[in-house]
């Protein structure tokens, strides 16, 4: 055990210090829930690939700098440290894109990663359904193969919903019945589908903030080619369950974020610190304290990873901790504000320009979505602890 | 950057759990809470298997191992709630005995003494039996008691494989004076606190395992409890606490040398992630265990009183808060991304 970072990787963080320093921008970009901080984030992903700090973790043959996890690390420590925009393309760097580079045939990886790895291309995901929420296996939207014309087709129809991007994303994924009255996790295949074909219908849904930053999907007789399926006919649920595998789950929210968030909460007890309860002082060391915890065992992971150990279902103790401690944080913060609390980013007084009720507002998102924390507790109990189904 | 242990620590963690969960099982536990003496003929046995000598040089006869390694030791010693004095005298006597150049470190690791410590956070010595020493910590001087000299009275305690007593008179010898002895002091209070995060995190996974059993076995309305959601979410957040606890006391053993202040945070951490860890845990085990984990008939109770002792040693947690709190919020020590391992490298002296 050595818990010092070796020289290439001071190096290494010097370059993305450097670099970071130089184009990010100066002025926080607009929420990319809106039309035009979406395409500002967009931008900015362009310009992120054209420094190849875009999609580090790629392979070197896909355009990336196959970095390991701690260089991984590293490059999220000082992006968050940089205050660098939030990834518009999350989707594709770290569900699709490394989805694609597992399963895909080589056309399908030529069609979709550089235009992924460029900005050109943004995604949405499109797994739950009205009816297939916690239960995805409960899902019902059908692709139904055709041949018309010599080239075969499927034909989506169904409605997905809870899309995130989808508003003003250009494409989405995700599994659909191919095999009509299979049940549960059979029977589905994952197909790719352009979010402006005929048939596929965008309604956003206000969020708890007010902004579009999901929407729902309908499709009514859309047609995509059949090759637009990645895997197997069948294979659908098993590459899902990939996509949502570990280490992208590992991915979807580092330490550095809430290292952010637990360092703002420290300055803001200082600047409150004379009218706060006095237990408050308390509960802040304790926040901080969880988000070091946070690191550390991401850190952890990451070695024993590199090492080649597996991890398998305590993975699902991360969501639970980090979701639990984003919003313990932003509650704290809120409760410390007083009557700004209640404050928008458009109001003249709002304290860190209304950060803090925005991030309380996503922060209750944390435990619901990539699976709710009740389903990540089931999964704890039956598959660490092997208590029984019910 | 390697945050994993040496195949070497862990096959020697391997051996460890082997042998003490065949030796110190509940029903050895039991045994010895019946009899009411805590009988401890066994310290012979771990001297055997290394355990005395862990941290002693192998110049001195020891094994020469490292901190962390000590730790996995300790959270095994934990797991099966072992009543011996193992922390006291192979965690903390012993290397510092050895670092004074003390032959008693030697003889520690030979099994020819045992030395216990008094330590003004945690002044009751635990374990005292005939024969033993004591390392007498206070603000200015250490002191070493033969156990001849020693006048005690006894302590009860709700653990009852826990034997306190309370040092009346004694003859001592003075090992150190002055600032030597405040920095000997805050040196043996952070092994302490270490190696009792250790403790805990084993008697953590321990409680965890044995209402994990119990939810499989015990069955109401036709079925096992364990099937029912609110019994596996209580078990399922105490599992949580442990995984996110285990890497902080990692982390405080492989950076106890280090930078002074970092290092007495990280222990600050790991002693408050443990306790927390452990006592969460206890409460969700007698909860998941009902009526029989209020009771004699369970082994819960042996864990659960064990867990309530330790987080009151080497700094409870206000003592532990106090010192975040003077770093963190009234300090100046940099917080934030890329401050983690700060006293290591790049990160630090840069914001």
């Amino acid at each position: 055990m050595d818990l010092r970072y070796t020289d290439e990787q001071d190096q290494f963080r010097r370059e993305v210090r450097d670099w970071l320093a130089g184009h990010v921008p100066a002025e926080p970009l607009p929420s990319l829930d809106t039309p035009e901080g979406f395409e500002l984030h967009r931008d900015w992903e362009r310009t992120l690939e054209s420094g190849n700090w875009g999609m580090v973790t790629w392979p070197v043959e896909y355009g990336g700098r196959g970095c390991n996890l701690i260089e991984w690390l590293i490059f999220e420590e000082e992006y968050y440290r940089a205050g660098a925009p939030l990834r518009v393309s999350q989707n594709g760097i770290f569900l699709l894109g490394p989805t694609l580079m597992e399963f895909g045939t080589d056309a399908q990886k030529a069609r979709f990663l550089p235009p992924m790895a460029a900005g050109d291309e943004i995604w949405a995901q499109a797994w739950s359904e009205p009816n297939a929420g916690s239960d995805m296996a409960a899902i019902r939207s059908r692709a139904t193969r055709v041949t018309e014309n010599g080239e075969d087709f499927y034909v989506l129809e169904g409605q997905k919903t809870w899309s995130s991007r989808a508003v003003f994303a250009d494409w989405g994924f995700g599994i659909f019945r191919t095999e009509p009255d299979s049940k549960r996790h059979k029977g589905l295949s994952f197909i790719l589908f352009p979010l402006d074909a005929d048939g596929i219908t965008i309604r956003p849904i206000r969020q708890l903030d007010g902004d579009a930053g999901f929407a729902e999907i309908f499709f009514d007789d859309a047609r995509v080619p059949v090759a637009n399926r990645l895997g197997d006919e069948g294979q659908g649920w098993h590459i899902a369950m990939a996509t949502a595998g570990f280490e992208r789950g590992l991915m979807l929210r580092s330490p550095a974020r809430f290292q952010v968030t637990a360092r703002r909460l420290i300055e803001l007890y200082r600047q409150n610190a004379e009218r706060v309860s006095p237990a408050t002082g308390e509960r802040v060391i304790e926040c901080y304290l969880d988000a070091e915890a946070y690191c550390l065992n991401t850190y952890y992971t990451a070695s024993r990873l590199m090492a080649g150990g597996r991890i398998g279902s305590e993975a699902s103790c991360n969501k639970i901790f980090w979701s639990e401690l984003d919003r313990r944080m932003h509650r704290i913060a809120m409760s410390m504000l007083g009557a700004r609390a209640e404050l928008t980013e458009h109001a003249a007084d709002a304290v860190d320009a209304g950060r803090w009720l925005d991030g309380y507002l996503f922060s209750l998102a944390g435990p619901i979505y990539a699976g709710t924390n009740e389903i990540q507790r089931n999964i704890i109990a039956e598959r660490c602890l092997g208590l029984p189904r019910a | 950057m390697d945050f994993t242990f040496t195949t070497d620590e862990l096959e020697l963690r391997d051996g460890a759990r082997e042998y003490l969960r065949g030796r110190c099982t509940p029903e050895t536990l039991r045994g010895l809470v019946e009899s009411g003496t805590a009988d401890l003929a066994g310290w012979p046995e771990l001297v055997e298997m290394g355990f005395a000598g862990f941290l002693v040089p192998d110049s001195a006869g020891g094994l020469g191992m490292s901190d962390t390694a000590f730790v996995l030791l300790a959270e095994e010693a934990g797991y099966v709630a072992m009543p011996e004095p193992l922390v006291d005298v192979a965690g903390i006597a012993a290397p510092l005995l050895a670092a004074l150049d003390s032959d008693a470190a030697a003889q520690i690791a030979a099994g020819a003494i045992r030395v216990l410590t008094s330590h003004p956070l945690n002044p009751y010595v635990n374990q005292l039996g005939t024969g033993d020493q004591v390392l007498r910590f206070s603000d200015d001087k250490v002191e070493l008691i033969a156990a001849a000299d020693i006048e005690t009275t006894t302590v009860d305690s709700i653990d009852p494989l826990r034997q306190l007593a309370h040092i009346e008179t004694a003859e001592t010898a003075i090992l150190a004076e002055g600032v030597e002895a405040g920095t000997l002091a805050a040196r043996a209070a952070l092994r302490g606190a270490l190696f009792t995060a250790g403790e805990l995190l084993g008697l953590t996974a321990a409680m965890i395992d044995m209402s994990r059993a119990y939810a499989v076995e015990r069955k109401q309305f036709g079925v096992a409890i364990g099937t029912f959601q609110a019994v596996k979410h209580h078990l399922a957040t105490a599992f949580t606490r442990l995984e996110f606890a285990r890497p902080v006391v990692y982390r405080a053993a492989a950076t106890l040398d280090g930078d002074e202040r970092r290092a007495r945070l990280a222990v600050a951490h790991a002693k408050i992630a443990a306790a927390d860890a452990a006592t969460g845990a206890a409460e969700a085990a007698i909860q998941v265990h009902g009526g029989i984990g209020y009771t004699f008939e369970a082994d819960l109770h042996l864990f659960m009183k064990r867990v309530w002792a330790l987080c009151g040693l080497w700094g409870d947690r206000h003592h532990h808060m106090r010192f975040v709190d003077s770093e963190i919020l009234h300090g100046h020590l940099q917080t934030g991304p890329a401050t983690t391992f700060a006293a290591n490298g790049l990160a630090s002296g840069q914001h």
